[in-house]
């Protein structure tokens, strides 16, 4: 067995760890996840994260502002990978945190922990880059996401998933019966929780435009609601501006973990701190935060701010007078304490120019 | 709204932070230009009403010390000179670059998504669900002046007036569809008691728009093939003010990507400006709609071409070295994919406009 505790303060530092430790990471992982049921209860206190798509430097943001585990029982509702930068070092600190604290730490599976979905978007693309070519790393991880569970029961009244509801699903044994080690189908309800959406204007399930895929309504969730004995439904998987989004009242929540979404949204993001379930005011509380600064480093990697390097255009800084010379000093001097903490290679880095035609 | 109340209390944690950045913020000096951005670039239905009492020397390459340009936002107070990055293109995360040549005037902005209220407004004006990044407020604006500072002529980009231009209530049966589509509808009729169920507001959820721009302008362009961007032009000189936004994004619930993205570059005597449109639907097609605007500052003529690129997801793939490590990179490349494509269209719309 790894040291589990060395592999998390790399974790923490951002580095990552070699293939072999992976491996051994995974492989415990597997083991441990495969005992817990599709279907998983959790008491109160708890706090619930929405999608991170890889944006590590935000989740130990929330680690911040949340409390570390195992101070505070985090349940995460899935979407680790993808987009983000990071999906290697935030699916592995996660695992790693989850092999540490197995009682504290909760993950469903969110509809980009598969195969299909990693090839597309990104995470595939980390991990061949990160780790020499070598598509070990990606194959590795991926098939841990076949053991992933699917829903959370919050102190039997508060039912949470990635996605949303089926048409499928009328209660919780037919969650139960499901065989999720598996790679996420394309239909059926194992699909319907982890890509279906509510939409505020229906009643029933309806299709989605694109031919495969539900919207789900008003009467669904209040059907599922009461036949259930549940008071809400928690789920993520769309990105809200505000970090949360509350549907129908709340019946149906919202929760968004990434804030400024692939670093270029400018969206806030929150976690929901739910203390007790009795359904008051001082029972859960969104705890909402913006990027962190490591990440908006990132962000300034993407912005090209429609200024061309100023060496091209520029006097010569020979031709510049002593006094423009020493207010130009001057200038470099200010933005460099504005831009504190910025990296020396990003720090007043000229934007990408492109001769596109 | 009055829900959230009743419900759950929000608090936000992190205004320490934002008070920082407030701080940090008042100590960069005031610029001349900026308020005038930002006003005339804060709402984005409003035409191109704009007040333009500020005069605007023309540009030379060389930055000028004495020189404060109303309308060109990377120059220092100080000495004159660009500075890079630009302070308000920090956070919070606007940011809108504008520049000035003679008497052309080129705004841009970039902001956040939409926030939930004017996603839900746009919705209800659209009849339909927008994409997942809506950036409602980014624009690229240019507008040509006449001697009394008035607008002789204009051209905007927004993802508003794109997405008008999306198909809404469309037969179901002329849509699109994703790759495992009767797969799944197959699946689904062997369910008994199954009720039937309806496709929901019918669209275009690839997001496929003919937008080429809002002109506002007295003067018609008029179709002309024989007008062609001089790219020769195009190829010699430096740039001197360049940006990149995306108009809108969505991935189409993992089924691919559609993406609307502008690019604008501003030389000393010409600007272009580059709207692409990119589709990818996984298993399914490939589609590409290039606009692209030619200004000539001294000739004083406008040619816009627009173009249809597409092919089938297959045609695609097998233009791919399968050999290499992971092809779908490419197929996330949208040059390298609007290389590969079949043209299907093309037109080119030309005007000349008065001195």
């Amino acid at each position: 067995m790894v040291d589990l505790d060395q592999c998390l303060e790399q974790s923490y530092e951002g580095k990552l760890l070699s293939e072999i430790v992976v491996e051994q990471l995974c492989f415990s992982f597997k083991e441990l996840l495969i005992k817990d049921p599709n279907v998983l209860h959790m008491r109160t206190p708890v706090t619930v994260v929405g999608d991170i798509h890889g944006q590590f430097y935000d989740l130990l943001e929330i680690f911040k502002i949340g409390g570390t585990p195992p101070q505070t029982n985090y349940l995460f509702l899935g979407d680790y990978v993808d987009r983000g930068f990071h999906s290697v070092e935030t699916i592995i600190i996660l695992i790693i945190l989850k092999l540490k604290y197995p009682s504290r730490i909760h993950l469903i599976r969110g509809n980009h922990e598969s195969r299909q979905i990693t090839l597309n978007y990104g995470f595939y693309t980390e991990c061949l880059t990160k780790y020499g070519g070598s598509s070990r790393v990606w194959e590795l991880i991926t098939d841990t996401f076949d053991y992933l569970i699917l829903s959370v029961i919050i102190d039997d009244s508060i039912f949470c998933i990635h996605g949303g509801l089926s048409p499928n699903i009328q209660s919780i044994e037919s969650i139960k019966v499901i065989d999720r080690y598996k790679e996420i189908p394309h239909e059926g309800p194992m699909a319907d929780l982890v890509w279906s959406d509510p939409d505020i204007e229906l009643l029933n399930f309806q299709i989605s435009s694109r031919g495969a895929g539900y919207q789900f309504g008003l009467n669904v969730v209040n059907k599922f609601l009461s036949e259930n004995k549940f008071d809400k439904i928690i789920r993520a998987h769309q990105l809200c501006n505000e970090g949360y989004q509350l549907h129908w009242g709340g019946k149906v929540v919202t929760v968004w973990s990434a804030p400024n979404y692939c670093y270029r949204c400018g969206n806030m993001a929150s976690i929901m701190e739910i203390f007790d379930s009795f359904n008051g005011p001082e029972s859960s509380r969104f705890n909402i935060f913006d990027a962190s600064p490591s990440s908006n480093q990132e962000y300034l990697k993407f912005i090209g701010s429609g200024m061309v390097d100023p060496s091209n255009h520029q006097q010569d800084p020979d031709e510049l007078d002593e006094e423009s010379q020493k207010r130009k000093e001057f200038d470099d001097q200010f933005f460099n304490e504005y831009f504190n903490g910025i990296p020396k290679e990003l720090d007043r880095k000229a934007p990408q120019v492109e001769y596109f035609l | 709204m009055t829900d959230r109340k009743i419900n759950i209390d929000s608090i936000h944690i992190d205004n320490a932070r934002k008070m920082s950045q407030l701080t940090q913020k008042s100590r960069i000096p005031a610029r001349p230009g900026q308020s005038m951005t930002t006003n005339l670039t804060q709402k984005w239905s409003s035409s191109p009403k704009v007040a333009h009492h500020v005069s605007v020397p023309a540009l030379s390459t060389k930055t000028s010390t004495s020189s404060h340009n109303s309308c060109s936002n990377p120059q220092c107070d100080h000495c004159g000179s660009v500075i890079v990055p630009a302070p308000v293109a920090t956070l919070p995360l606007t940011d809108a670059p504008s520049i000035s040549i003679g008497n052309w005037e080129v705004f841009t902005t970039r902001k956040p998504i939409l926030n939930s209220q004017d996603t839900e407004q746009l919705e209800k004006t659209l009849g339909f669900p927008i994409p997942e990044m809506t950036f409602g407020h980014n624009k690229v604006q240019v507008f040509k002046l006449s001697e009394d500072r008035s607008i002789e002529w204009s051209i905007d980009f927004n993802a508003i007036d794109a997405l008008k231009m999306v198909r809404k209530n469309v037969d179901p049966s002329e849509l699109l569809q994703v790759s495992y589509a009767q797969d799944w509808v197959n699946a689904r009729q062997h369910r008994k008691g199954d009720e039937i169920m309806e496709i929901f507001r019918p669209f275009d959820w690839s997001y496929t728009s003919d937008y080429k721009g809002t002109i506002t302008s007295e003067v018609p362009m008029t179709i002309d093939n024989s007008k062609a961007i001089p790219t020769s032009k195009l190829q010699t000189g430096s740039i001197l003010f360049f940006n990149d936004m995306i108009l809108f994004e969505d991935e189409l619930g993992d089924n691919g990507i559609s993406l609307l993205n502008i690019k604008i570059r501003v030389m000393k005597d010409c600007l272009l400006i580059l709207q692409r449109l990119f589709l990818r639907v996984d298993n399914v097609i490939f589609r590409v709609y290039d606009t692209r605007v030619y200004i000539d500052f001294e000739k004083l003529e406008v040619i816009r071409e627009f173009k249809r690129l597409e092919a089938s997801y297959q045609e695609i793939r097998l233009q791919i070295n399968v050999g290499t490590g992971d092809p779908r990179a490419l197929m996330r490349d949208t040059a390298w994919v609007a290389d590969h494509c079949k043209e299907v269209f093309k037109e080119r719309e030309y005007v000349q406009l008065s001195g």
